[in-house]
């Protein structure tokens, strides 16, 4: 069962508990005491919604998902009002390109999800679909390679126009594509300009970055990115443990197109019923989300999102390697000229 | 900036990188003064005027509209430019046209460097000494189409004596020739430019009669 047909059918990964030996990473708890304050009751309790990039704004998220559906050429017209109710049912974002979002603005209204509106050099966004936009992902390049500007130095001027597209209303985050090197100074110069995030992309194929190379860049984000908040991608749809990962390594968000492909693949079997398959989709999502609280608990936390770097252990020496997370047996972090 | 609205922007003076970008149907004239880099990037419809120079990658990304450079344009004009229409009266830096896929550019000062760069759609008018890279395009002379083409580009800047021989267009290799010239349109971040909505509600004919009024009043003053 490939982590596609896993998800779909919304079954815990945990309660399998044959994906924990596979791992590079666990969650542990950050100190002998962590937990005092929760317990049973607080399980029954669903978290409150939080701000998609966290203390820098954005749309309000119950579940800090965000649906990537903006790479989607074609889909069936049924497929956006279950991607909008399932999104609306569990509080996730989507994130759609400015075609997308301008053909369906008063759907998504009206089931009032959040938005992302993907921007970048294959997407050219519109003002109409910038100002009906919850937050901005602004994608440094495009899939085929090529870049939206020509030099980082251009980057704030980037984020100050695509900005100014939305009225000034979205927060913006950069998206850096696998094997590109952020670039650092201009983030840091563009955040006057309004950047509020930088986020990490998956990537396929030879390009891939693996999971701890993502919790390494989530971590330079906090170092040499001064503290900008950080968007982590990952394309399969993650299960409990991978978001409670991602989450501990400091993503504010997790921007995933794998539950959007998943019901595109399994959406033929519901023959055109909309709400079934959007219930569906819906139900695979808050079992990845309750599975990630299950984790999230067992390290002392009531919320995945309070977990931390120090929750975070690297159970082999590769993942310590590219992550900088402590190395698990040894707790601490391997010296620096082995990253 | 990204104006939807059919509204004309006159900006005075120097203005920022990223001046009309995601226009989506303005029409923005840039007065005595210099436009940034990335001049109407991403611009989607509208008209772009620049009575001065502008910078670096003047055009890049845009899939609409016509940008109009009455002075130099820096470096990679039309850098990727994906169906839009560019003109350059005066001289082009380094590097014009590169990875273009539509649109058409017309290049009526010198160009430096190579033109169309790794190109793969749209058509280049260039002079003759231009240097093509000839791994992806090849220049063609001018048949009474392309001509034609080359004049209107020319007469949008006002140029009215073209030599059709004196150019050569630049297509890539293995395609033929598109049809040059989409409608136009232009709005963006403007530096420090003092910016003025001057035309609101305005029509194709009335926004391209604002844009001739402005330049024709401008080169009243330089005279």
């Amino acid at each position: 069962m490939d982590q596609h047909e896993r998800f779909w059918r919304g079954r815990s990964a945990l309660a399998e508990g044959d994906a924990g030996a596979s791992r590079p990473f666990a969650i542990v708890a950050a100190a002998t005491g962590a937990g005092a304050s929760s317990g049973a009751a607080d399980a029954a309790v669903a978290p409150a919604p939080r701000p998609a990039l966290g203390p820098e704004g954005g749309p309000g998220l119950a579940v800090p998902l965000a649906l990537d559906a903006s790479r989607l050429a074609e889909a069936p017209p049924k497929l956006w009002p279950a991607l909008a109710r399932a999104a609306s049912a569990t509080g996730c974002a989507l994130v759609l390109s400015p075609d997308q979002l301008l053909a369906r603005a008063e759907l998504f209204r009206a089931a009032r999800v959040a938005t992302f509106l993907s921007v970048g050099p294959d997407s050219q966004a519109t003002p109409g679909a910038a100002r009906a936009a919850g937050g901005l992902l602004m994608r440094l390049a495009s899939r085929g390679g090529a870049p939206a500007v020509l030099d980082g130095g251009a980057l704030p001027g980037w984020v100050e126009a695509c900005r100014a597209l939305s009225g000034y209303q979205a927060p913006a985050a950069v998206s850096i594509p696998p094997g590109r090197r952020p670039p650092w100074r201009a983030i840091g110069e563009a955040r006057a300009a309004g950047l509020a995030a930088v986020a990490f992309e998956e990537g396929e194929g030879a390009a891939r970055e693996p999971i701890a190379a993502r919790v390494g860049r989530a971590a330079q984000a906090a170092s040499a990115g001064g503290g900008v908040a950080c968007l982590l991608g990952a394309d399969e749809p993650p299960d409990g443990a991978e978001l409670a990962t991602l989450l501990a390594a400091g993503a504010r968000t997790v921007v995933t197109p794998g539950p959007v492909e998943a019901a595109l693949r399994h959406g033929g079997a519901f023959e055109g019923d909309w709400k079934a398959l959007a219930d569906a989709l819906a139900h695979a999502v808050s079992t990845v989300w309750d599975d990630a609280r299950r984790v999230a608990r067992g390290a002392g936390c009531a919320d995945p999102r309070d977990l931390g770097r120090d929750n975070l252990r690297a159970l082999t020496y590769d993942a310590a390697a590219l992550s900088g997370a402590r190395l698990s047996g040894f707790d601490e972090r391997l010296p620096w000229w082995v990253h | 900036m990204g104006l939807d609205l059919r509204v004309g922007v006159l900006v005075e003076g120097d203005a920022g990188d990223f001046l009309a970008a995601y226009n989506a149907g303005a029409i923005v004239v840039l007065k005595r003064g210099k436009a940034g880099a990335y001049l109407a990037y991403g611009m989607t419809a509208g008209e772009v005027g620049v009575v001065g120079s502008a910078g670096d990658a003047a055009g890049a990304y845009a899939s609409g509209g016509r940008v109009l450079v009455y002075g130099d344009a820096g470096a990679r004009a039309g850098w990727r430019l994906a169906g839009a229409t560019l003109v350059v009266k005066g001289d082009a830096g380094e590097g014009a046209g590169a990875g273009m896929t539509g649109g058409a550019m017309a290049l009526l000062g010198a160009a430096r460097g190579t033109v169309g760069e790794g190109m793969a759609g749209g058509v280049i008018y260039a002079r003759r000494d231009a240097r093509v890279d000839t791994s992806c395009a090849r220049a063609r002379d001018l048949d009474a189409a392309a001509a034609a083409a080359l004049k209107e580009l020319a007469a949008a800047v006002k140029v009215t004596a073209v030599d059709p021989k004196a150019f050569v267009q630049v297509v890539p290799v293995g395609r033929a020739a598109p049809a040059p010239g989409q409608a136009a349109e232009g709005g963006g971040p403007a530096g420090g430019a003092r910016v003025r909505v001057v035309r609101p509600s305005a029509s194709p004919d009335e926004a391209k009669a604002f844009v001739d009024s402005v330049v024709a009043r401008v080169a009243e003053e330089e005279d």
